[in-house]
């Protein structure tokens, strides 16, 4: 793949489950690496094939004076032209880049080269402590290693002259502590093998005895950061992370790339909040680049539509989209649905109660398929509350980012109509009720006389039945008398059953009785229960539509 | 070991770097390279970096032993010469350069390069790398630039601030076509000169009289005034062939290297014939004496290699036509074999010779000098021509499909880079000398000379300096 970041500081990468988001940061993490040597197998390779070789590169700009320098990179630039294309010089109006290469061909042998973008040549080699100038740190389920004084950690880097002297005392004193350990069955044995050796005239030992061998000496990664006497790698999960992020902002001196996978993981809200804040201020205001990975709709809200770029992966095609800031209102339909940007494809319902519904059907659907076949959440689908007339709008900017997405709507709002239109044209599955009608109207003018009673039974628990009475019985004229809520009753004082549903369906509209989720949910149950006579109806066709679209979406993975 | 700054040096270095962008004019002997690598060395107590360019492979050498004495860590200081700069500049960045430079420089294209670096170095990003990189740059032997070089060395000061060193009287160099840079216009109107305190430093403890003495004609020389030996620390003599050997062979032995200063090469080949062997000519870099003999060689016709062979060898060392007269040479350029010839103590000599003429090879040709070398009463006063052809003709391989040619050129080409081997004893010219120092000088026909040629011949002894000249005042030929 290739991968341009947008033009921001913090960078964070969405998309659902196995789009490849960690493999993006683990390409970028391998390229910068400050390590000497990275161990590779055939299994790295695409398909397991090594006879093509693994090429990874990376383009970072911005770069620092120390980095600028004839004896770093200063004689190996490339150059971006403004309109993103890479050129071989930095020529004037052309930012100064530079293009570093991880090359791994069938001998597993890591290669790592500055290279130009067109160039044949191969390229000067790059040791990996000039690689360490790019500052490349990591945050992920290996945060450990930050804590400790090994090769490359923020910890090393914070320490003037290193870490060995502690652990080569520390060796030499577990040797003396050895060597003064009490008599033990050690000694004994050793004792054994003195009289053995001399009695078959290998040598006559001073003093046979056991000892710790000083050749075996673990490296500074030995050392860890104790909270007094207990080891910060027991501390918890949030914890460890914060401080190891922590500890990469004091090495930075010209800005550092900070990869974060999963950054939500192990911190409550709170604290997450306040990491992506400092994240945010700490790179705007330097020089830096964070680029972190999701699955939290919290993150997503915390963070700018811009700093989002949605990553997805087809047919061993991997693709990473930035969100324009040109898509107007994106702020806002990330902010209101964060979770559509982490799934595979998404349903936004026009308000709470279609939300409900569709929620219900996808419910019963699951089940319909059988234990065998794949779930609607298994396939990462996301239902969102699109909030009325911003709905088609959300529906289009999903659709725009990538995300195949249906529009469930109604259809008694005019206003929304050329919302509705760009959203079709964008590619967004439509799913909306006859002209004029809202759900109410829709499902009201489909069901018979027992359907429309348990409709008002369902209104019934919402509301109370004298005003759920009132409602209706204001709109039917010919009933002169309040009496009970009892339709036949309407029926009997000449209306017809048309009329009756017009009733009943205005009134729930006005006095909003379904505007949940959870109504909304039991007259997706009423759909259901109902669907011999709603599934040849204009409902039940938009709603196997809406069917098609979850569960076809899955076929397309 | 290093050296720690002397107040002085450190006062001098001190001086430049404040008035940067600046020139600084220093005569010879004056310390022109210690104050270089003093303001490198200030300048690395700062933790900054600097970047000195000068014109030749031993002034880079000269340059970095000096460093090396200040204990100037090669991290904070970059020394390089022009070309090889600019070839590096040019070879990063061919696209702003406008040019591809093949991975070994080939030094005949250097103006090419000056044109590509200046362009490289005049371009946004290389101006911040070299801010990033350097506090600021020196140029040594500015006199020496050609307007190519001056271009570029414009293009790094519009990055960093420059500090030129020079000598409008040692501006000799063998410029070909280029046009050399003007000190009057082209320097100091950019950088504006510094006077530093002159101390002829060549001179102290051995004949600080002679030092001063050179500092006073200075001026005299520029404007291109008389010199007068009358009471110079000089000794001078009346200039004729035989007065001129005898102050050759009268120089010290024993006591430190001895240059006779010629002004033309076949006078300074001449001369040393006539001093039979006592002094060795110093070549000219390129080796054209040597190419020459080479070329024939490679071409491998047998008469011609034969009597060439006879001839390098007559050229190189005196009393070979003693035994190997004109009428070998006659019959060997006809081809005619002459092993048949009765001269005395020459029989294999004349047997290599004709055997030439049936194998003209390298290998042949090689064995024939050595045997001719051999010669009773045969003196060489071309050693070092003659010793790179003899390497030449080992490493050449028809084989091998390496021509004399190329290895001459190889060899010369580390000389370049290496330096010249020492002799106690040679015969060179104001051009080949420039920048080199001995114990003893003779300047043989003085008034021959140009100003700044005389200029560089006076300055090279640190103890003696014998003047030749027709006059005791000499008048300086003409403006160099």
């Amino acid at each position: 793949m290739t991968w341009r970041l947008p033009a921001n500081r913090v960078v964070c990468l969405v998309g659902p489950g196995d789009s490849t988001k960690t493999t993006i940061l683990d390409a970028v993490a391998l390229v910068l690496s400050p390590r000497w040597n990275v161990p590779f197998s055939d299994a790295d390779f695409y398909g397991c094939d090594p006879s093509q070789p693994l090429v990874l590169q990376v383009v970072v700009g911005d770069l620092s004076d120390e980095m600028m320098r004839d004896d770093t990179f200063g004689l190996d630039l490339c150059g971006l032209t403004p309109d993103g294309e890479l050129l071989d010089d930095p020529v004037d109006g052309a930012e100064p880049c530079v293009m570093l290469q991880l090359r791994v061909a069938s001998d597993l042998e890591p290669e790592w080269t500055i290279v130009r973008p067109t160039s044949d040549d191969e390229g000067q080699p790059i040791s990996a402590r000039k690689r360490e100038t790019f500052g490349l740190f990591r945050i992920d389920e290996r945060v450990d290693a930050h804590l400790r004084w090994g090769r490359g950690s923020a910890l090393s880097r914070l320490t003037a002259g290193g870490a060995s002297d502690a652990i080569t005392m520390a060796h030499r004193a577990a040797r003396t502590a050895v060597f003064g350990a009490n008599r033990s069955a050690l000694h004994d044995a050793a004792d054994t093998v003195a009289k053995a050796a001399a009695s078959i005239g290998a040598a006559a030992f001073g003093e046979l005895r056991p000892g710790l061998d000083p050749s075996v000496s673990s490296g500074s990664s030995a050392l860890l950061l104790h909270d007094g006497a207990v080891p910060l790698t027991h501390a918890g999960l949030g914890t460890r992370r914060l401080t190891s992020i922590a500890t990469q902002e004091n090495v930075a001196g010209n800005g550092n790339i900070l990869l974060i996978d999963e950054v939500e993981s192990g911190l409550d809200p709170h604290r997450l909040l306040h990491v992506l804040q400092r994240l945010k201020t700490q790179t705007v205001a330097g020089r830096g680049q964070v680029i972190l990975t999701t699955h939290a709709p919290l993150v997503v809200q915390a963070l700018q539509a811009a700093d989002i770029s949605v990553v997805r992966s087809e047919a061993g095609v991997t693709t990473s989209v930035g969100v324009p800031d040109t898509l107007n209102e994106v702020q806002g339909a990330l902010r209101a649905c964060p979770a559509a940007v982490l799934a595979r494809s998404v349903v936004v319902a026009e308000g709470k109660t279609e939300v409900g519904m569709a929620r219900h059907l996808v419910r019963v659907w699951d089940a319909e398929t059988g234990p065998d076949s794949v779930t609607a959440a298994a396939l990462g689908v996301a239902i969102v509350d699109g909030v009325g007339i911003t709905a088609p709008v959300r529906a289009r900017i999903f659709q725009e980012l990538g995300y195949p997405t249906a529009l469930f709507i109604d259809n008694d709002d005019r206003t929304v109509d050329g919302d509705v239109v760009a959203a079709v044209d964008a590619g967004v599955t439509l799913v909306r009720w006859q002209y004029g009608n809202s759900t109410e109207d829709e499902l009201a003018s489909v069901l018979e006389f027992d359907g429309l009673c348990e409709l008002l039974d369902l209104a019934v628990t919402v509301s109370d039945e004298e005003a759920v009475r009132d409602a209706i019985v204001s709109r039917l004229d010919k009933v002169t008398r309040p009496g009970v809520l009892d339709p036949q009753a309407w029926l009997d004082a000449g209306h017809s059953l048309d009329e009756i549903r017009s009733a009943i369906a205005a009134a729930a509209k006005r006095k909003a009785w379904f505007k949940r989720e959870e109504p909304g949910q039991q007259l997706g149950d009423l759909v259901i229960r109902h669907w011999d006579r709603i599934g040849s109806s204009p409902v039940g066709g938009n709603l196997s539509r809406l069917r098609a679209f979850v569960y076809a979406t899955g076929v397309a993975l | 070991m290093t050296t720690s700054l002397s107040k002085d040096l450190r006062e001098s270095a001190e001086m430049v770097r404040s008035a940067m962008p600046c020139s600084a004019e220093l005569p010879a002997g004056a310390g022109k390279t210690q104050t270089i690598a003093a303001i490198a060395r200030v300048t690395a107590e700062r933790g900054e970096r600097a970047l000195i360019l000068t014109h030749t492979n031993a002034g880079v050498e000269a340059l970095r032993r000096r460093l090396r004495a200040f204990g100037v860590s090669t991290a904070s200081v970059r020394v390089e010469t022009i070309a090889s700069w600019s070839h590096a500049l040019v070879r990063r960045y061919p696209v702003i350069a406008g040019l591809a430079a093949p991975p070994i420089p080939s030094w005949v294209d250097s103006e090419r390069y000056y044109a590509g670096a200046s362009k490289v170095a005049a371009s946004d990003a290389v101006r911040r790398v070299l801010r990033s990189s350097y506090a600021f740059a020196v140029v040594d032997e500015y006199q020496d630039c050609t307007v190519g070089q001056h271009t570029l060395v414009l293009a790094i000061g519009a990055a960093v601030p420059v500090a030129v060193f020079g000598d409008r009287l040692q501006g000799l160099f063998d410029f070909g076509t280029n046009v050399p840079v003007r000190w009057e216009t082209d320097v100091l109107a950019s950088w504006p000169a510094v006077e530093l305190p002159t101390r002829p430093w060549r001179w102290i403890g051995h004949n600080e009289a002679l030092g001063q003495w050179l500092v006073d004609i200075r001026q005299c020389l520029i404007i291109g005034g008389l010199i007068d030996l009358k009471n110079a620390p000089v000794s001078w003599h009346p200039s004729d062939p035989r007065t001129r050997a005898n102050i050759c062979f009268g120089q010290p032995t024993n006591l430190g290297s001895v240059v006779a200063i010629g002004c033309l090469p076949h006078d300074c080949v001449n001369i040393a014939k006539y001093l039979n062997g006592s002094y060795t000519v110093m070549e000219e870099l390129e080796g054209k004496f040597m190419l020459h003999f080479a070329d024939t060689v490679d071409g491998g016709k047998p008469e011609r290699v034969a009597s060439s062979t006879l001839d390098f060898a007559k050229k190189c060392a005196a009393n070979v036509t003693k035994t190997l007269d004109s009428a070998v040479a006659k019959k060997l350029a006809t081809g005619k074999p002459v092993a048949n010839l009765r001269r005395d103590g020459a029989a294999e000599a004349l047997q290599a010779l004709s055997r030439l003429l049936e194998d003209p090879s390298a290998e042949r040709v090689r064995d024939a000098l050595q045997i001719v070398s051999r010669l009773p009463g045969v003196r060489m006063y071309r050693h070092e021509a003659w010793h790179t052809v003899l390497q030449a003709l080992a490493i050449a391989s028809p084989t091998a499909d390496a021509s004399v040619r190329s290895a001459v050129e190889q060899i010369r080409n580390r000389v370049r880079v290496h330096g010249r081997a020492q002799a106690q004893r040679v015969i060179s010219r104001p051009l080949l000398i420039k920048g080199l120092e001995y114990d003893h000088a003779v300047a043989l026909d003085a008034d021959v000379h140009s100003p700044t040629s005389l200029y560089v011949a006076l300055t090279r002894a640190r103890k003696t300096l014998t003047v030749i000249s027709a006059q005791r005042t000499i008048r300086p030929a003409h403006r160099g």
